[in-house]
């Protein structure tokens, strides 16, 4: 049994701190990773919270077939897929352009250099733009993957994806964004 | 070169040092003759570098510090109203139907809303027989007399019994046949329990005898 799966037991078995300590334990994660994909702060915490309700509703009934945390990134995915339809029914536009990740500035008491500031916003403005160029399946991989740390065959597990694909979609993103960040790399910047 | 292209799928995972020794040893075998790999797998490498200048913005501390009683005031305030939705939401089902049967002003629409009509009516039909959620008819009594688990159970089944129906609407009113296939997955992806598996695979596999797939 893993850790969580204990914990899940023990929610199961009525103790509903159980539960706070699951959401304890991955609410930031899965809020970094909803921002992502939405773009701002205020969207995002109310689709975390959404998933959420989901969990604690589909838990008493959950069966592992991968891990919690696979689970967990199914359903938030699944929120920001219904996030941007919503979006797009709204504006009359496509869903090409979804998932806009704007990065919110950082905290200014931990920058106090204006100017490095600056040239670290720029970097992260590039960055996403570099990554919006990525197809959607590339873009996920890549995101689940270089922010959120999940592994080839966890990646697999939440995107209903063989290994391999995702090897293929990881390798692709990678080609793209190096293409893409060439020039910055040319200019001595690394 | 061929070697070169089914090997190179490896970089991007490599140089982040996320591959099984088996596969990074055959990465490092092969970089160590072809110089054309050698320099691609620098250049991702300086990319991953700069990738990981990006700074990761913080997470506000308002979000974080209200998160847990947000989540539980929105569950309470889903469970209660819900468990007695069931019977009307079927109600406003059918009444849907004929509103969109009347304002329809094509014959030939008309012809295939009989047809989806009926489709529908026996695809609910066969519902009436599925293991469908107990609801007791006075909602407050039974809250109060339920442990919080069924209450719980109860709610979720019911939730999903309304996903269902709503595949089934996309499927015959809207005509949508690949999202309401998409509606059967998420609720088979988000309720990996065995009772949700084998109805969405029922319905699924009705589906598919509709269309001939
Ligand atoms: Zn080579």
């Amino acid at each position: 049994m893993t850790e969580d799966e204990i914990i899940i037991a023990q929610f199961r078995e009525g103790d509903q701190d159980a539960f706070s300590n699951l959401m304890k334990k991955y609410k930031s994660l899965i809020f970094s990773y909803v921002r992502r994909k939405v773009g701002n702060d205020d969207d995002a915490d109310d689709i975390t919270q959404e998933v959420f309700v989901k969990v604690y509703k589909a838990l008493p009934n959950w069966q592992p077939r991968a891990s919690f945390q696979t689970w967990l990134y199914t359903i938030a995915r699944n929120r920001c897929i219904d996030y941007h339809r919503a979006k797009a029914r709204r504006q009359f536009h496509s869903l090409d352009d979804d998932e806009e990740y704007m990065p919110v500035p950082p905290a200014t008491d931990i920058y106090s250099d204006p100017e490095k500031m600056a040239e670290e916003n720029e970097l992260g403005r590039i960055i996403s733009e570099a990554i919006k160029q990525l197809s959607p399946k590339q873009k996920e991989v890549f995101i689940l993957h270089h922010y959120q740390g999940l592994q080839i065959k966890e990646i697999a597990a939440a995107l209903g994806m063989a290994d391999g694909s995702v090897k293929v979609h990881h390798h692709r993103a990678m080609k793209k964004l190096k293409n893409i960040l060439a020039p910055l790399r040319e200019k001595g910047q690394i | 070169m061929r070697e070169c292209n089914k090997i190179s799928i490896l970089y991007g995972f490599y140089v982040y040092g996320d591959l099984k020794t088996e596969e990074k040893n055959i990465v490092e075998e092969h970089i160590s003759r072809c110089e054309n790999c050698a320099l691609e797998v620098d250049s991702l490498r300086g990319t991953l570098q700069l990738l990981q200048l990006e700074p990761e913005p913080s997470i506000p501390q308002r979000f974080m510090d209200n998160f847990e009683t947000n989540v539980y005031r929105r569950i309470a305030a889903e469970m209660i109203p819900n468990a007695a939705a069931i019977q009307p939401t079927r109600r406003r089902i059918f009444a849907d139907f004929w509103e969109r049967f009347l304002i329809r002003p094509s014959f030939l629409l008309r012809a295939a809303s009989i047809v989806v009509t009926l489709g529908v009516g026996i695809l609910i039909g066969t519902l009436e027989f599925s293991p469908t959620p107990k609801i007791a008819e006075n909602p407050q009594a039974n809250i109060i007399s339920t442990s919080s688990v069924e209450r719980l159970e109860q709610h979720f089944q019911a939730e999903s019994y309304r996903q269902l129906e709503n595949a089934l609407l996309t499927r015959y009113v809207a005509g949508d046949e690949l999202r309401a296939m998409e509606i059967l997955n998420r609720l088979r992806d988000e309720n990996p329990d065995q009772q949700m598996t084998s109805m969405v695979a029922r319905e699924q596999s009705e589906l598919r005898l509709k269309n001939g797939i």
